[in-house]
């Protein structure tokens, strides 16, 4: 998530074209829900200098209702899953 | 069963709900307003005073929206797909009968094969693909397996010379 935020907000042009439909769309949009709303705010925070860290709970949250894919820890899940697979495998096949 | 998807997956995930929120509320608006022309400012008597008031204000937002940014509206274009979004146009060659068939299709990412298959198109019968881009994205998205790297184009870049720098 921390990679796909940054290269996504990384480009000034697409920060700029979000930030005219969302001033233009502010009001139908929810603050703690909206996508666009959200991105727009951890884009800004990128931005300031000495940001700090950037707390992604809101955007996380919105992604969870809306992405079920990539809700809660399950891609981790999974990918530690198969990390311990594979691990496994070529332990025993060092083994052997 | 939750299948595995990786962080391209999440990317390309995240550009669509980001489209489709958008899309939603252009819907939204333009359904509000084919609602006031259809019924005019009847009230429906069943609902109460404070979801009439909350409606009358969702109502006058829109109304300003779509009065004050008209043009806006008639132009409001996604930031994924501007920034993303590019047209190939795909043309078929028969080898056979050389008949040819043109495709514009839309992408947000370009797959590009990598190693060359020359086995592939052997055959006479098979139809030799080519690509040109005819719209370019402002950033291309180019996924190699694990790696994912980005650029962004540059528009002084294709002032002079409108080739893409994929053909």
């Amino acid at each position: 998530m921390n990679a796909v935020l940054q290269a996504i907000l990384s480009f000034d042009c697409f920060v700029a074209d979000l930030q005219s439909n969302t001033e233009v769309l502010q009001p139908l949009l929810s603050e703690n829900t909206s996508i666009s709303t959200l991105l727009l705010d951890v884009a800004r925070k990128m931005r300031r200098t000495n940001h700090g860290v950037i707390d992604l709970k809101l955007l996380k949250n919105a992604i969870d209702r809306n992405l079920k894919a990539f809700s809660g820890w399950t891609q981790q899940v999974i990918l530690l899953g198969r990390l311990s697979i594979n691990m496994t495998a070529a332990n025993h096949s060092y083994d052997c | 069963m939750i299948v595995k998807q990786d962080a391209h997956e999440f990317f390309g995930s995240c550009l669509t709900y980001l489209e489709e929120e958008l899309a939603q509320i252009k819907t939204n608006v333009d359904k509000a307003g084919e609602d006031d022309t259809a019924n005019g400012n009847e009230e429906k008597e069943t609902k109460s005073e404070e979801d009439k008031e909350k409606e009358q204000e969702q109502k006058a937002i829109m109304d300003s929206l779509r009065i004050c940014n008209m043009e806006f509206f008639t132009r409001l274009t996604c930031p994924t797909t501007l920034n993303f979004n590019c047209v190939v146009r795909h043309e078929f060659l028969c080898g056979s009968c050389n008949r040819s068939s043109v495709l514009n299709e839309t992408y947000r990412e370009l797959s590009l094969e990598v190693s060359a298959r020359p086995d592939r198109y052997a055959s006479n019968s098979t139809p030799l693909p080519s690509g040109r881009l005819i719209n370019l994205p402002r950033q291309a998205l180019l996924a190699f397996f694990c790696i994912t790297i980005y650029w962004q184009f540059a528009e002084s870049i294709f002032h002079g010379n409108k080739s893409s720098p994929f053909l």
